[in-house]
């Protein structure tokens, strides 16, 4: 019994001795915990969504169709793989590859590390174990989620269709339009913080009122912003399916379809989890539910709320987006963020941000 | 300190890649591909296709690409801001800002952020 | 520390090589994608030299915006038949080599000389504030005339383009 406990102890004590060790180790934490996360919200995309709807969704494979996800993917996998005659094979190749990695780096700058070693008694996880823990993480975050609308737009170039170039162009477009306003708008927490740290921006939380109270508008801007960056409803006009086929990713089939649908649950994790962290306190919440626990529930909370408002709104239209991301987020956000620093002020001095 | 999150990154990007890899190219020795002329022709919902795919289209759109890339340059640089904003004068954001704003309002009374 | 030192030496490798790849790529968009990839090991070489900010900064207006900027010239202007081949004794590639080697210098000169927090001291993102609004302010004055600049006269070309369009 000892002799488990101590060489459980010495394995951890090599993988947080050795950096690559302990940055493969964190990325293969993060890889299961994104996979859990994905699949929960696939499910909960089926059920909810069937349910708001007055549907059933998935009902045969498994209890309560809870192995239809896993029937989908072998039934992807095991499609046949081809390229299309008029693709770029390389370029066509190796963009859902580079979706998902990119998505999957994101997930770097995300305290889901430090979640998962606060589990163990403090002699295991020396807190040397946690990477997310650096300066400009959030900017990580965002600098690789700003690397989508050029993989759209390769991607819809190599596929070789009409459909295909029509549809990334107008994915691009809708991605390029709303990232101002997502950067401004994650900026007026930062400049609340003054740190570009989430892990900080987290700690100041636990002390402070959560900062969806202390910056609504923010929050509301981000939100929107976020709506469309992941391109959902009301924003899902690159899938609009009466009108453009499948958008950019009409020529991927099969894994390759398999590898575009999972970037975009990563995408939508890895955005949930960044609300989360910005504006509702992350893994803080009441001490006998543990961390890990509240900041995964809080990110599959917020994805719920994302696929309640896919349900409960229509599409709008191309033009329609695009005024709103220019005309009203744009400086909607500037505003608020030139405000920020009075209220960050006001703020400390009624004690609702400790700093 | 960066040098650490950077091979983070890496270790993160390589095993997203690894897996993408492995989704993409298990299959493909697995599968035997039977290709025929209509499997390999781009999608055009069922009609044979017409005419080149690598179409062009409307100019207007670079409008949003360029509004993009300066409008992302003011977004970087108030990032600095965003964290010192208590030790730096202010001015020179505020024009940035409003130069930004005053492009916007322009496009939008000329009517050319419109997607037709 | 070899070992960064190592992926220093091929970030630079893969950089230098993929910028080759821009120039010779016959399809223009395969160029394009070997200047993104150029442009990410830019990014990655900051990393690895401790300036995790402006390897992001890098990523998120190069890779990211200016990539998009170039594709989409790219792809709503590609001409169907290739233009001819520019001699390689031209003035546009005279005021090209000109360019470069006085951009080469420029570089060579900021090397030498410890320029501000800017240049090169890897330090947190809040010291970079004071020496960007202070010392730079001029800069920042400048690049709201250029933006408000490029603003107007990307209208311009995009009118004058149009034209061209609907006359061919």
């Amino acid at each position: 019994m000892t002799g488990d406990f101590l060489s459980l102890a010495s394995v951890v004590g090599l993988v947080s001795g050795n950096l690559i060790l302990r940055l493969i180790a964190v990325a293969i934490v993060a890889f299961i915990v994104v996979s859990i996360g994905s699949l929960i919200e696939i499910y909960i995309e089926r059920k909810f969504w069937a349910r708001i709807m007055s549907r059933y969704g998935p009902t045969e494979v498994g209890r309560y169709g809870s192995l239809q996800l896993f029937a989908d993917a072998i039934k992807f996998i095991s499609k046949e793989v081809f390229t299309p005659e008029l693709a770029d094979r390389t370029i066509y190749d190796i963009v859902p590859v580079l979706a998902v990695a990119t998505s999957f780096v994101v997930l770097v700058a995300i305290p889901f590390d430090y979640a998962v070693s606060s589990l163990f008694p403090s002699s295991f996880h020396p807190s040397s174990f946690v990477i997310s823990n650096f300066d400009p993480s959030l900017l990580v975050a965002f600098g690789f989620f700003a690397m989508e609308p050029v993989l759209v737009l390769f991607g819809g170039w190599a596929g070789g269709s009409k459909y295909t170039l029509i549809g990334g162009f107008r994915s691009a477009a809708q991605l390029i339009s709303y990232e101002i306003p997502l950067v401004l708008s994650f900026l007026s927490v930062v400049a609340l913080t003054r740190s570009l740290n989430l892990f900080q921006i987290i700690e100041v939380q636990s002390a402070s009122w959560p900062f969806l109270i202390l910056e609504l508008p923010a929050f509301v801007l981000f939100l929107i912003a976020m709506l469309a960056e992941l391109e959902r409803t009301p924003f899902d006009l690159t899938e609009a399916d009466s009108e453009l086929v499948a958008g950019w990713n009409t020529e991927y089939g099969g894994s390759k379809f398999l590898l575009v649908y999972l970037s975009e649950y990563i995408r939508a994790f890895a955005g949930s989890a960044i609300i989360t962290c910005l504006f509702l306190g992350g893994w803080v919440g009441p001490a006998p539910i543990p961390g890990l626990v509240w900041i995964f529930a809080k990110t599959i909370v917020v994805f719920t709320v994302l696929v309640w408002i896919r349900a409960a709104y229509p599409r709008v239209r191309i033009d329609q987006m695009l005024n709103l991301g220019w005309k009203v987020l744009v400086p909607s956000s500037v505003v608020w963020l030139v405000l920020t620093p009075y209220v960050a002020n006001f703020a400390v001095v009624h004690h609702l941000l400790t700093l | 300190m960066g040098l650490e999150q950077g091979l983070g990154i890496i270790v993160f990007f390589a095993l997203g890649a690894i897996v993408g890899y492995a989704a993409e190219f298990i299959p493909r020795l697995l599968i035997k591909s039977k290709k025929t002329a209509e499997k390999m022709m781009p999608f055009e919902s069922g009609e044979d296709p017409v005419g080149t795919s690598r179409v062009r289209f409307r100019i207007q759109y670079y409008i949003f690409a360029v509004a993009f890339v300066t409008f992302d340059v003011v977004a970087a640089i108030a990032i600095p801001w965003a964290v010192g904003w208590n030790l730096i004068v202010w001015t020179p954001l505020l024009v940035l800002f409003g130069s930004m704003l005053l492009v916007i309002g322009y496009y939008a009374a000329k009517g050319e952020l419109e997607w037709l | 520390m070899a070992y960064s030192e190592i992926l220093f030496m091929f970030v630079a490798g893969v950089t230098i090589i993929s910028a080759l790849g821009v120039v010779v790529s016959k399809e223009i968009v395969r160029s394009a994608a070997y200047l993104i990839l150029a442009l990410v090991g830019v990014a990655a070489a900051f990393s690895l030299m401790d300036s995790l900010f402006m390897a992001m900064i890098q990523l998120l207006i190069y890779a990211g915006a200016v990539m998009v900027l170039f594709l989409f010239g790219v792809m709503l202007t590609r001409k169907e038949a290739p233009a001819k081949r520019r001699r390689l004794l031209s003035r546009t590639n005279l005021s090209y080599l000109i360019l470069s080697v006085v951009l080469f210098f420029l570089v060579a000169r900021s090397g030498l000389m410890d320029t501000s927090v800017l240049g090169g001291i890897p330090g947190p993102v809040s010291a970079i504030a004071p020496s960007l609004y202070t010392e730079f302010k001029g800069v920042l004055y400048a690049l709201a005339g250029l933006l408000v600049t490029v603003g107007l006269g990307a209208i311009y070309i995009v009118k004058k383009e149009a034209n061209e369009g609907k006359n061919a």
